[in-house]
């Protein structure tokens, strides 16, 4: 049986579908308030579990693949492979800021993020100094409440800064849905990681 | 030998079964010291990361890393004129894990320092094979080289930040990345198509090295030979059960040359040997000199449950005690390692179980 964690949330329901797709339904998911599901052909176990915590489920082995962003992998670098781009939940990593910004550059520059780990590598090799404000949802919101001079945030269609008047500065990265896989299960055996994988890339 | 180790848990027993095989092959323990200067630890700074290692000042002010890495101290302390040194060692090291909490890592290991030719990484292969076997379940050990990799990469002239990224992209099998970052930096298409095919190569051994030879050439194909010698060394010892070959395995030039190998056991999240050839790193710290060796990470190895903890198990269920006793005392006295349980526990793992039924044993 293989262990799969997704994440919950919009990306997670093209993930399912995905899966679904390639013969790993999973009735018990839509049903109940269980924690971990059953594919109906036996072969797989599903956890839905946060984003950023699909790591952490497939680097310890509590499941052996994964799916999660481009971004989240940046941000905690987990010791995992990334044996597939699924090509959905695409977006840039970009620092924001309000339109007509001008930096001051005399003083360490606030940054407001829930990425702390890749602002603080992109702004510590332009040599600039940051202020980083750690944030768990709503980032946009920070400089227009003078919590933060910029952001450094996702950025899908923008449509969001633009109707809070911030606009892209600089594009740090691209993001997109990975499958990952635990590197111990992976190397002892992993032929049915391969598999979903093949199957996957081939939708 | 065997009798001796019987009492002991399963750590100990692993302990002295991994101590006995390296004193076997002729390495003497090594002993690092608590603290030691933070100083060459600094100038190995992209070997070790810097930020985690737990340093603190001595009462004159300088500044002192408290037991960081096995390697660098063992290399800082060879004596002068060493000629050839095998070292074994059993030692707690103190790292801060990403998010800043300290961590204390049991490592048991060997570095084979000097030595000429090939033999040296050849002996820490067999050990580190001979190791995983000790620690029981299903295992594999990986084995990669980096110079094939390297040879490629210098044919495609990456370099700096490129080369980081590729490499980084490599390891983790990332190979989308991979054909994207060599799209975007113009590289040949030729030899970056022939990079992308070598890296991607992984599975049981023999298979592999035919698949390699075909696309290797020049240095590369050179590397792809010295495993296929290696390969014929644990063929001649029946010991290529359990072994693959991947070309995805990579590691920073300034400190590894050669092979590199990483050894997986159901059960454990992570690898539980990693080891590889370090030359590289000696020449920069001036020493002229081969290197090869290992550390096993010794919590992941005793958290494989592998074999049954005891040889026999007998549920009690209803039994009286009088019944149970004298159960066990059979089998004690058969020298079986036995438990009793009142009910079954499938955590208590037994060769044998045996179920008694009321009064009659």
């Amino acid at each position: 049986m293989i262990k799969i964690a997704l994440p919950k949330g919009r990306m997670g329901d093209k993930v399912y579908d995905m899966f679904e797709r390639i013969g790993y339904g999973c009735r018990e998911m839509k049903e109940g308030r269980k924690l971990v599901f059953y594919s109906d052909n036996g072969l797989a176990s599903f956890v839905l579990v946060k984003p950023s915590d699909v790591t952490v489920y497939v680097e310890r082995g509590a499941a052996d693949i994964g799916v999660v962003g481009k971004d989240v992998l940046l941000e905690y670098q987990p010791d995992v492979y990334e044996i597939l781009d699924l090509n959905i939940g695409k977006c840039k990593i970009a620092v924001a800021a309000p339109n007509g910004f001008v930096e001051d550059e005399s003083a360490p520059l606030k940054v407001a993020t829930k990425y702390p780990s890749i602002a603080k590598r992109y702004f510590e090799a332009m040599g600039r100094q940051i202020d980083i404000i750690e944030l768990h949802g709503s980032i946009e919101l920070a400089p227009l409440v003078s919590l933060s001079d910029v952001i450094v945030d996702i950025v899908e269609t923008g449509a969001t800064l633009r109707e809070n008047g911030l606009s892209v500065f600089n594009v740090l990265g691209q993001s997109s849905a990975r499958l990952i896989a635990n590197k111990s299960a992976y190397n002892l055996g992993g032929e049915n990681i391969r598999q979903i994988a093949a199957a996957l890339e081939a939708l | 030998m065997e009798n001796n180790l019987a009492i002991l848990s399963k750590s100990e027993r692993l302990r002295a079964e991994l101590a006995a095989l390296f004193r076997a092959y002729g390495y003497e323990r090594y002993r690092m010291a608590k603290f030691e200067s933070y100083e060459v630890y600094l100038k190995n700074k992209d070997y070790i990361d810097g930020g985690s290692i737990v340093t603190f000042n001595d009462s004159e002010g300088r500044l002192k890393a408290l037991k960081p890495d096995v390697t660098l101290s063992i290399i800082n302390n060879l004596p002068s004129d060493f000629g050839q040194k095998k070292y074994y060692y059993d030692e707690n090291v103190f790292r801060r894990d990403r998010s800043g909490n300290y961590r204390e890592i049991h490592q048991i290991g060997m570095e084979y320092i000097g030595g000429e030719g090939s033999y040296p990484q050849c002996e820490a292969v067999i050990l580190a094979l001979t190791a995983l076997k000790k620690i029981g379940g299903q295992s594999v050990l990986s084995i990669g080289h980096t110079d094939a990799v390297k040879a490629f990469s210098d044919k495609l002239g990456l370099d700096g930040e490129t080369r980081e990224q590729a490499y980084g992209f490599i390891s983790a099998k990332a190979f989308f990345d991979l054909k994207k970052l060599l799209d975007d930096c113009g590289a040949e298409r030729t030899a970056a198509d022939a990079l992308i095919r070598f890296v991607t190569l992984e599975g049981e051994a023999q298979k592999t090295l035919a698949e390699a030879k075909s696309i290797a050439a020049g240095p590369a194909e050179n590397a792809v030979c010295e495993l296929e010698n290696l390969i014929a060394a644990l063929d001649g010892l029946g010991l290529t059960d359990g072994v693959k070959l991947d070309f995805s395995l990579t590691g920073d030039n300034r400190y590894y040359n050669g092979i590199l190998f990483r050894g997986y056991v159901s059960g454990a999240a992570g690898a539980v040997i990693s080891g590889g050839r370090y030359d590289s790193m000696l020449k920069g710290m001036g020493i002229k000199s081969g290197a090869v060796g290992f550390a096993l990470d010794f919590e992941s190895a005793v958290g494989v449950d592998e074999k049954p903890i005891y040889d026999v198990k007998i549920i009690a269920g209803g039994a009286s005690d009088a019944v149970a006793a004298a159960s066990a005392a059979k089998y004690v006295g058969l020298g079986f390692k036995t438990v009793v349980l009142k009910r079954d526990d499938p955590k208590i793992t037994a060769a044998q179980t045996v179920i008694l039924k009321g009064d009659a044993l």
